[in-house]
């Protein structure tokens, strides 16, 4: 099978050099040449040299500064200087729910790890959760409560809004709202709820600006619980999903991800491995890891919908529903789709994206006739993950005018709420408003009064993301800031002067505590959960009554969206800038999407006959030098509203389709740069139901060229002369015959393995560090390089950067296309630093900096280095990364000298963000080449701890960064000289093999075939 | 060198004099053994500390006379081995001092003997505090070369080239001589600032000499041995760690944990300083030194209670007590500047100066080598419990790691965690090598320390 990362380079269209971080001349040289100054270059160089020697001169002649040592004057107990502690607590942004660890140093939280003992996220992570920690550090979140937009004091702004309460609150028939976005936190709830008893005029209306209203209304109908259900992807042979990104950002990514990568790892003892069936209208990260993905237009997608229900019910006797035109390839697939569920019924689990009551209403009767409830789908541990409701938001914005007092809580309508105009028109009427966000956002900025909320890392709470399992987050940090916590501020306009820990402990004591038999004492309850970070209690099972619902009516609803001919819009959520929230955050707008490749950018995505169509004559992207890609400008609008964009082709785009990612566009106080990355298209949606489809676009091609950091070429080990195999796989029921399927060629590529150099391997007994990847239980979601940049001090280099090859994950995630170039498959392959035993790039350092232990890992000792950058060019794996700059002040002393070697795009240097910096790792200046090492920080700590225990190492004593943040633990880590190991296991799996082994590099790394669960006649 | 070692015999001979007198005192001799190791963390002979000054105690027991048909001398032996049980059975005396003394329990000793609370008791009956010795010491550890052998060295040096000057100076003449008695021609003498040959290799020298110094001196960048700076209060190992023979890690506790051994945050220091109030470097600096661990964390010496709220306390009132404390003392008089000197801790962490300095781009961890590699402090630190003022004995350069990882034996048979290295286990016992040494395991590759 040819793999192809672009469609440039499937045609061909891609020179090495232009996937060469070195092929730019380096700048002296033409500076040289420009000038014409060649003769006077020698004169040039000695006072070059003269000068620098003066200086080092001077430098060296300098007394080494004092350092001061400056013990605490009476030492916490639990901190040991050098010890990292590790706290349980919980990352709940607006119903994104992660229970997580994590890692303190001196007092100061410095990264997220996952938490095992949950049930729920079961140590997994996402790419935000671990970015979260350098949003604590960020000097632009507001420091102290605002009035009127000026700096004042809690005392004086408590005074003011409290006195302005109660004037409104003694005028009969005021109106006085709390809008939030969905809030996990029980206590909180109960707050609120004081705060109402205080204020009895109070209602409270939450809104999600991803909405997933639908399903709750849906589920009231039928079931008539207002909530959404507990789904077990870990149970269902057969997924169906209908343009929902559960893996990637629909409702609870990280539970469901752990769930669905239980399914996906195949041995020999256990291949019940689940099928998964994707149907969407343009590449989302579950599109790209299903066995079978069916594009169709958005607007098709409810008629697909409606389609599938009609052959389950035919032949399951369910009422039939209207009918809608359908091109009759897809009707043939979904006509074999409903067989495989049918043939799985009570194994199978369908779910929909779509945010339409009629359509979740179509999607619980197909789930109902399946016989999925109360077997993959139940009622007991609903989830509380998302508890927005468009009607009352509607309702509000309808009402603002003649409200009262608004105060709002985690959320940011005038930038995400469809017609936001209508909002901030009702906004500027209400006489009382109050903003707990804690940056100067687009909403906080038109706020009468702003009282910034706690970063979750410095802040006492609770959470119940699901019917039953509670959890806690407690401070890792004092605030660094004045802010409060939005519970503790309506407590105190409630008039309870209680804090907001105490009132926890309150709450949990008289509505948890009572409800468990485990523990006698609710102080030992209490230490327990705040130890583990959960506290699961048994709910009681729910019956599930099923109400009458007229489906017809619902199926005839859904099929008034008729498709239309022209072009269509749909606007998704993006793994890393998800609705917006954080888009100021550096590490995730350096991080790649998955899909596309892009970073720093939204942009349209096109398919490749689209492109064609409107003429691009950039569409497959222009390479320019010292720029990188260059792409063409399209202006889409649609509900009057318009944006000028990138264009981009993405396979995996239905054709007249545009696709552009949500939460870009930001208009914020941020960093340096962090404001208006990219366009907003939240505005595009009439409502918060349109969002998968939105019909009536125009679009055109603007002329001019846009410069993109799209990294997909960048560092490519294809040398687009010779196929290599990088990637293999293979489908289950080959698989299943022959364990070595896709992989038959390994045995003879061992063959041939031979070398002139002796055995690398002197301690054959010692330790020999090596690294298995599960290319198919990989779904390439990204947690692991944003914890690798978070582990290894890794820099943020810019957008400029960025498209100029520089990146410097020590981590990146290649993807590769394969098949259909319009709906390809996809294969995600996570390429480190293989450590290779017979490493190329040791063979040519004239300096020795990078050379090999005697526990296999290819070393890189950054004070040797030179920056030759041979290593680099000779690595045949690409992972090797220079830093052109300085950029996280490394050598800050030379700041203002014309040494100043600094690259800071984004404030990444200032001395609030460089706290987050992992004082075990060193921070690179300019001029050295780095890459991974293993994280051989945790691989010491761990040997450390077995040696003062005196015990041999156990398996579970070493977890790199990126092992750890996987959400299906793809990534295994271990000793291959200990055939106990988890490692060892699957390094002699028929599945494993090696990239680019036949060049006999060696390498550590085993990757594992991926396993496509295709039905026989897919094959 | 000869005012050092005089300075050094002096030192010792007051020891020797002081000890040779306190054991002329009989069993006062065994009973300061028993009182350093027992009681001194609490009392002092001729002083209060936490407990009672003891010289004149068993005066005091005795003069309480009989108590329930017991003796008060018994009494007192009871009281040393259980005082909470002297205090239960009612004894008035021992009710009295349990209530003076803030109601502190004082350590049962239930193992001494009859003799040894006597030997004790003679013992601080005979103490007399130890008078401040003449000279102070300020001894420098600090192993220097002699300057007389070098000097020696140098005019060696000097004298033997003149003897070559002079005798080259001589055979040139002597050549001279015998070819004008031979009639030949004789070549024209050159002035010495004129010859070339001498200039040349004067240059030569110079530059290899130059080279050689300017990459001794590049290899040393940065490197501090024998560093000894000036530490805000006048901590003596020497008496900490030497005299008294307080563990290192009761201090540097951090050693056996992780990564950095630590400085002991005040209230270690207050665990024994809540007693001793007063520097015992030859009484040179009285309370002063030490008045600045209680300003630094807010105790009252007065009293001997922490001070609540001491962040809140007004600035001029902890002024006037440390002042006033200062003051207070009989046997010492404190210049302003001294008192200033104090005063400046009020309130605020102690700024100690870090004197082993490693470059940021290595990784040290204490624990690795103190619990797991069994190394003694001193092997790098060097003999601390004589320092004074602590100084950097070890280059603490790379090679000096290396050396000591290529010379060292690991731990191999002993710890666990080696089993893994089964190859190594076999060449032992084949006697393929005698020992595993750290480098053996890998202890000398870069990212064992640069990462």
């Amino acid at each position: 099978m040819k793999y192809w990362k672009s469609l440039e380079e499937k045609e061909g269209k891609v020179t090495p050099s232009q996937a060469n971080e070195f092929s730019e001349e380096l700048p002296v040289i033409s500076n040289l040449e420009k000038s014409g100054t060649l003769t006077s270059t020698r004169r040039d160089f000695l006072k070059m040299m003269g000068f620098s020697v003066t200086a080092a001169a001077v430098a060296a002649s300098c007394e080494v500064p004092v350092r001061k040592s400056i013990p605490y004057v009476i030492k916490p107990d639990e901190i040991v200087p050098g010890v990292a502690n590790y706290y349980a607590s919980t990352y709940a942004e607006g119903g994104d729910y992660v229970s997580v660890l994590v890692k303190t140093r001196e007092g100061r939280p410095i990264k997220i790890e996952g938490n095992k003992l949950s049930k729920i996220t079961h140590g997994g992570t996402s790419a935000v959760a671990q970015a979260s920690v350098l949003g604590l550090y960020d000097n632009y979140r507001l420091k102290k409560p605002l009035a009127q937009g000026e700096e004042t004091s809690w005392k004086k702004v408590d005074e003011a809004i409290i006195s302005e309460l109660e004037i409104i609150n003694a005028k009969p028939g005021n109106k006085i709202r709390i809008l939030s976005s969905t809030i996990l936190s029980p206590s909180t709830k109960q707050a609120i709820r004081d705060f109402i008893a205080k204020y009895p005029n109070t209602k409270h209306v939450t809104y999600d600006a991803i909405s997933y209203s639908a399903m709750l209304k849906a589920n009231e109908a039928m079931f008539g619980k207002k909530v959404i259900p507990n789904y077990q992807f870990d149970k269902a042979d057969l997924i169906v999903s209908m343009g929902a990104d559960f893996l990637g950002t629909w409702l609870s990514p990280v539970e469901f991800a752990t769930q669905y990568g239980k399914r996906r790892k195949v041995s020999k003892e256990n291949t019940a491995m689940n099928r998964h069936i994707q149907v969407e209208s343009y590449l989302s990260l579950s599109g790209s890891n299903a066995d079978k993905r069916i594009m169709v237009k958005p607007s098709e997608l409810a008629g697909t919908l409606l389609h599938l229900y009609n052959v389950v019910a035919s032949k399951t006797g369910g009422a039939a529903a209207a009918h809608l035109q359908l091109d009759e390839n897809v009707k043939s697939e979904i006509s074999k789709i409903a067989d495989e569920l049918l043939a799985a019924k009570g194994k199978s689990l369908v779910v929909c994206g779509l945010n339409d009551v009629n359509a979740q209403l179509i999607t619980n009767a197909i789930n109902h006739l399946l016989g999925n409830y109360n077997a993959t789908i139940d009622f007991t541990a609903f989830s509380n993950q998302r508890q927005g409701d468009d009607d009352a938001m509607n309702e509000l914005v309808k009402e603002l005018p003649s409200v009262d007092a608004l105060i709002i809580i985690d959320a940011n309508p005038l930038y995400n709420f469809p017609g936001s105009e209508k909002f901030k028109e009702g906004l500027a009427k209400v006489s009382l408003t109050v903003s707990m966000n804690s940056k100067n956002d687009e909403t906080t900025l038109l706020c009468k009064y702003v009282c910034p909320d706690h970063h979750y890392l410095e802040s006492w709470n609770d959470a119940e993301p699901k019917n039953g399992s509670f959890s806690l987050t407690q401070p890792t940090i004092a605030p660094l800031f004045k802010t409060r916590s939005a519970a503790e501020s309506l407590l105190k306009w409630a008039g309870m002067d209680t804090p907001y820990y105490e009132y926890i402990r309150n709450y949990w004591n008289q509505n948890i505590f009572p409800k468990q038999t485990r523990f006698a004492s609710f102080h030992v309850m209490w230490d327990r959960a705040l130890h583990d970070g959960v506290f699961e209690l048994q709910p009681a099972d729910e019956m599930l009554t099923v109400q009458p619902v007229d489906i017809s009516a619902a199926g005839a609803a859904l099929a008034k969206s008729q498709p239309g001919d022209g072009w269509e819009l749909v606007v998704y959520e993006s793994v890393a800038i998800r609705d917006g929230k954080f888009a100021d955050n550096p590490w995730l707008q350096e991080l790649p999407d998955p899909m596309t490749k892009v970073a720093w950018d939204n942009y349209a995505c096109v398919s490749k006959k689209t492109a064609e169509q409107l003429g691009l004559h950039l569409a497959l992207g222009k390479f320019e030098k010292s720029v990188g890609w260059e792409t063409d400008v399209v202006k889409v609008s649609a509900n009057g509203y318009e944006v000028t964009l990138p264009a981009i082709v993405q396979p995996g785009t239905p054709d007249n389709t545009i696709a552009i990612a949500l939460g870009y566009g930001r208009e914020l106080k941020a960093r340096k740069g962090m404001s208006g990355i990219g366009k907003n298209a939240f505005p595009f949606l009439k409502d918060n139901a349109s969002r998968n489809f939105i019909g009536g676009v125009s679009v055109s091609v603007v002329p001019g060229a846009y410069r993109i950091a799209q990294t997909q070429m960048h560092h490519s080990i294809h040398d687009g002369l010779q196929e290599r195999r990088l990637v293999k796989e293979t489908t289950l029921a080959e698989y299943k015959s022959n364990p070595a399927a896709g992989n038959e060629d390994r045995e003879e590529v061992k063959k041939h393995l031979k070398s002139i150099y002796p055995e690398h391997r002197s301690l054959k007994s010692g330790l020999q560090w090596e690294m298995a990847i599960d290319l198919n239980s990989c779904i390439g979601c990204s947690a692991c390089v944003v914890a690798c940049t978070a582990e290894n001090n890794v820099p943020v280099v810019g957008k400029l950067e960025v498209s100029r090859s520089r990146e410097m994950h020590w981590l990146r995630i290649d993807r590769y296309f394969a098949g259909d170039e319009s709906n390809p498959s996809v294969v995600f392959q996570p390429m480190l630093c293989q450590h290779c035993d017979n490493a190329p790039c040791e063979n040519v350092c004239p300096v020795a900096a990078t050379n090999h232990s005697s526990d296999g890992i290819n070393q890189m000792a950054y004070n040797r280095c030179i920056g030759t950058r041979y290593c680099a060019n000779n690595c045949p794996y690409k992972v090797r990364r220079f830093n052109w700059f300085d950029y996280l002040g490394a050598d800050s002393f030379l700041k203002g000298t014309i040494f100043n070697n600094d690259k800071d795009e984004h404030e990444m240097t200032e001395n609030l963000t460089r706290m987050v910096l992992n004082p075990d790792v060193n921070v690179r200046s300019r001029g050295v080449m780095e890459k991974c090492s293993f994280c051989i920080q945790r691989i010491q700590d761990g040997k450390l701890k077995a040696k003062m225990e005196n015990r041999p190492l156990r398996d579970d004593d070493i977890a790199t960064a990126c092992q750890q943040a996987c959400p299906t633990q793809a990534i295994t880590f271990g000793d291959i000289n200990n055939d106990r190991t988890e490692v060892y296991k699957l390094a002699h799996d028929e599945r494993g093999f090696k990239v680019l082994e036949e060049i006999h590099t060696l390498p550590s790394i085993t990757y594992l075939t991926k396993v496509r669960n295709k039905a026989n006649e897919e094959v | 060198m000869n005012v050092r070692i005089s300075v050094r015999f002096l030192f010792l001979f007051s020891f020797l004099s002081f000890s040779v007198f306190s054991a002329s005192a009989g069993d006062a001799a065994a009973g300061e053994k028993v009182f350093k190791a027992n009681c001194a963390s609490c009392h002092k002979p001729d002083k209060k500390m936490i407990g009672p000054a003891m010289k004149g105690s068993e005066q005091r027991w005795i003069e309480h006379g009989d108590f329930q048909g017991v003796s008060g001398r018994e009494w007192l032996n009871r009281w040393v081995r259980n005082s909470q049980e002297v205090i239960k059975a009612g004894h008035p005396y021992a009710n009295k001092l349990f209530s003076e003394y803030n109601k502190s329990v004082m350590t049962a000793f239930t193992t001494l003997t009859d003799a040894d609370i006597a030997n004790v008791l003679a013992y601080v009956e005979t103490y007399t505090p130890p008078a401040a010795p003449a000279a102070q010491p300020g001894v420098s550890a600090q192993p220097t070369e002699s300057p007389f052998t070098s000097l020696f060295l140098y005019a060696l040096i000097a004298l033997l080239l003149f003897i070559v000057f002079i005798l080259s100076r001589l055979t040139a003449n002597l050549n001279k001589m015998a070819l004008q008695k031979q009639g030949l021609p004789v070549p024209e003498t050159v002035p010495i600032h004129k010859n070339k040959k001498i200039w040349v290799t004067l240059i030569l020298v110079l530059f290899i000499y130059i080279g050689y110094s300017a990459v001794l001196g590049a290899i040393d960048l940065g490197r501090q041995q024998g560093y000894m700076p000036d530490q805000p209060i006048k901590y003596s190992h020497a008496l900490h760690a030497g005299i008294n023979k307080i563990n290192c890690r009761y201090c540097h506790g951090g050693a056996l944990r992780g990564k950095q051994a630590g400085i002991p945050s005040p209230n270690i220091c207050m665990n024994c300083h809540k007693g001793i109030q007063e520097g015992a470097v030859n009484g040179k600096y009285g309370r002063k030194e030490i008045t600045k661990i209680y300003a630094s964390i807010g105790f009252d010496p007065n009293t001997l209670t922490y001070i609540k709220d001491y962040h809140k306390m007004d600035a001029e009132e902890a002024k006037k007590l440390y002042t006033e404390w200062l003051r207070g003392d009989e046997k010492h008089t404190y210049t302003q500047k001294d008192i200033d000197e104090v005063l400046a801790f009020i309130g605020k962490p102690i700024e100690w100066v870090r004197v082993h300095n490693l470059p940021d781009h290595v990784y040290f961890n204490h624990s690795q080598h103190v619990v797991a590699g069994n190394i003694e402090c001193q092997t790098c630190h060097g003999p601390v419990e004589t320092m004074e003022e602590m100084y950097q004995f070890a280059p603490l350069s790379m090679g000096w790691c290396i050396n000591c990882h290529r010379t060292t034996e690991v731990n191999f048979a002993k710890n666990n965690f080696y089993d893994d290295y089964r190859q190594l286990h076999e060449d032992l016992k084949n006697g393929k090598i005698d020992k595993v040494t750290v480098d053996k395991i890998g202890g000398i590759e870069c990212q064992r320390c640069h990462y």
